[in-house]
């Protein structure tokens, strides 16, 4: 647990906060990286205020709504923290990031890396998933969307092939499921 | 039919959404109306059932769906938007609110936005390039009539993304007979929609 010696760079950002997730998994992660997650941060902070003994390596911070799995991909996102998350300017670097974007799993694992950075009030980790999943429903049919995201179609008939008939500049040349 | 009729018939046959495009809404009140509708989402029955992603709050979907907004600032990539009005209520609803009308978000959602009679001193008109070297027309929207005249650059700063005019060509087709031949004079073989689907939008 206390195994530190690996760490190559021994710097300030080699303390380490053990996090359990709700599979009774300990992750025992840098603080650099752990303070990217406000929740962790604020628990963090409030225990150390509580206690004046506490050392953030003898703190273990429960995570009872997140998995390992899920806290796997995060911290290991969270490492390679990508520059920006802004839409980029030319094409080809878009078409880059998003495939960037796509290797964090595929798109049913997205709900949970969301919710996930939702709960731990991961800022960067929440734009970037959230990215990802408004690439993924991009071009693709009205249907396609709605099964994946579990929703039911409460238009009547009618209204529907109206709106259709309007719009349907929009509806056409999408994507296959 | 006359045209005119006709493109009455198209206005009246849009509903509220593209109505609602093209209201005038300032930002200030942009944001109070944007913080209205997240609770209405609370409010209306539960639409998403049966999905892991019910557990997710509204305003997460929100920020992709005006990621997904954000993404394409040319008409008709920007149809990704106009599709996801049309999965559900809430979508919708969420999708009017997010899609703002041209004169703030100088992008053209609605083609009929092209064909809004407006005022000749209206905060918005549209001014139309030809590029010689490469044949291609560019719709240039201006926010403010006064800077055309004052800084013929700073268009291309205020709409950083030509529209092509493949399109917008073709939807103002039927509005007179001098555009009519141009357009046939014109190399624009290539285009994004089928002529059917134009013909009922014109």
């Amino acid at each position: 647990m206390s195994n530190t010696s690996e760490n190559p760079n021994p710097s300030s950002s080699s303390a380490k906060i053990t996090l359990k997730t709700s599979d009774n998994e300990l992750f025992e992660v840098e603080e650099a990286v752990a303070m990217k997650f406000c929740t962790v941060k604020q628990y963090f902070e409030d225990e150390k205020d509580n206690d004046v003994a506490a050392r953030g390596s003898s703190t273990v911070i429960p995570l009872p709504n997140v998995h390992s799995a899920v806290l796997a991909r995060l911290i290991s996102y969270c490492k390679k923290l990508p520059q920006s998350n802004a839409v980029a300017d030319n094409h080809e670097e878009e078409e880059t990031k998003k495939k960037e974007r796509k290797q964090y799993g595929t798109p049913g694992d997205l709900v949970d890396l969301i919710s996930a950075a939702n709960y731990l009030d991961f800022k960067e980790g929440l734009e970037f998933f959230n990215q990802a999943l408004a690439d993924h429903i991009q071009n693709k049919s009205v249907e396609y969307v709605r099964k994946f995201f579990g929703i039911k179609g409460d238009f009547e008939p009618h209204e529907e092939e109206k709106y259709r008939e309007e719009y349907a500049w929009a509806f056409e040349g999408v994507d296959e499921d | 039919m006359s045209f005119r009729s006709i493109v009455r018939d198209v206005r009246d046959g849009l509903g509220s959404l593209s109505r609602r495009s093209f209201e005038v809404r300032l930002p200030g009140h942009h944001r109070g109306k944007s913080h209205g509708s997240v609770h209405e989402l609370h409010d209306q029955p539960l639409v998403v059932q049966n999905s892991r992603w019910a557990s997710l709050p509204p305003e997460l979907l929100r920020d992709v769906i005006k990621r997904l907004e954000a993404s394409e600032s040319t008409w008709p990539a920007r149809k990704h938007v106009v599709a996801c009005a049309a999965v559900c209520r809430s979508w919708r609803e969420m999708c009017k609110e997010i899609v703002r009308n041209p004169e703030f978000s100088g992008k053209i959602t609605f083609p009929v936005s092209l064909k809004q009679p407006g005022h000749r001193d209206g905060p918005i008109q549209c001014f139309i390039k030809r590029d010689k070297s490469n044949l291609t027309y560019h719709l240039f929207l201006c926010l403010s009539p006064g800077q055309i005249f004052w800084a013929p650059n700073s268009l291309y700063m205020i709409h950083s993304h030509p529209i092509t005019m493949l399109s917008c060509l073709r939807l103002a087709e039927a509005e007179g007979s001098t555009r009519k031949k141009f357009l046939r004079r014109s190399p624009l073989a290539a285009t994004t929609l089928p002529r059917s689907r134009m013909s009922s939008m014109c």
